[in-house]
């Protein structure tokens, strides 16, 4: 209940100062206020700006998944090649002494002059002692 | 999609890596036991000897090659060819014919060791008294020498 016979006593000055303060504070405040609309329009572009973000790194990391197992698929295919050549390896020799000593046993054999059958092994055995080595040379 | 498919290459690749740097070791001690095997045949003086040097050629011809695939085909060849010759000298050409199909089915390009399977074919064939099958083979192995010499003539 208020008391109508109470009366307030007069502000100092300081409270006076201190009121005239804050009352010209509240004037200007409708100056820093945003209207409704440049509310919305800020707050439109914010979004925009937002999403374009979100979008950009949404790509880059679909971008990231769709391509890092094209360098790994390649280096794959790569170190699969170069098992399969180590295993491949390189041909055996030809043995073209095999071949001369052949070709001197076939001949005689098929025109009946007397068959070296010792140089065909000698050969054979030479060219068995080449096959072996270049199995156990380092690669 | 593509994301399992690259885990498959790198596991595969990965093994395969592995196995390309464990080979050298292993072609290293294969060639070690042919090397064994064909001593042994070397040696071989009696019919049990040289029996027993045929299968020991037999086991290694059975054994999965270690190294280079063309040098050990062409050394499988070999242990077929040898293995034929030393039943042929025991007397049972049919086996010695049987060895020569295997040793030619390892590898049917031409190359010298093809030539000298051929030539134990008409060994064997000889043994059996089919000398026309003997002649033709024989006649093959000329057309594979002729080819393989040319080749030589061709790059010395």
């Amino acid at each position: 209940m208020i008391d109508d016979d109470v009366v307030e006593p007069a502000p100092t000055d300081a409270e006076r100062e201190e009121l005239e303060r804050a009352g010209s504070l509240l004037s200007s405040a409708a100056h820093f206020e945003l209207s409704p609309a440049a509310f919305a329009r800020g707050r439109a572009e914010l979004d925009q700006l937002l999403l374009r973000k979100e979008s950009k790194h949404q790509e880059r990391r679909f971008r990231f998944r769709v391509l890092w197992p094209l360098p790994a698929a390649l280096a794959a295919a790569l170190l699969v090649g170069l098992a399969v050549r180590s295993k491949a390896g390189p041909p055996p020799p030809l043995g073209p002494e095999l071949a001369t000593a052949q070709n001197h046993f076939l001949t005689a054999e098929l025109t009946g002059a007397p068959v070296a059958r010792k140089d065909l092994d000698r050969a054979t055995r030479r060219y068995r002692k080449d096959l072996l080595a270049s199995l156990e040379a380092p690669r | 999609m593509t994301a399992p498919l690259a885990r498959v290459c790198l596991v595969l690749a990965l093994a395969s890596t592995l196995l390309a740097c464990a080979s050298p070791e292993k072609a290293r001690s294969y060639a070690r036991e042919v090397r064994k095997a064909h001593a042994k045949a070397d040696r071989a003086k009696t019919a049990d000897q040289r029996l027993a040097a045929a299968q020991q050629l037999g086991v290694m011809f059975d054994r999965p090659p270690q190294g280079p695939r063309s040098t050990t085909s062409a050394l499988r060849q070999d242990l077929a060819d040898r293995a034929a010759r030393l039943h042929l000298d025991l007397g049972e050409p049919e086996r010695a014919l049987e060895w020569v199909e295997k040793g030619r089915e390892v590898d049917p390009s031409p190359s010298v060791l093809q030539a000298n399977l051929l030539i134990t074919e008409a060994d064997s064939l000889i043994a059996l008294g089919e000398r026309d099958r003997a002649r033709q083979a024989l006649l093959h192995a000329v057309e594979i020498n002729q080819a393989l010499l040319n080749v030589e003539l061709e790059n010395p």
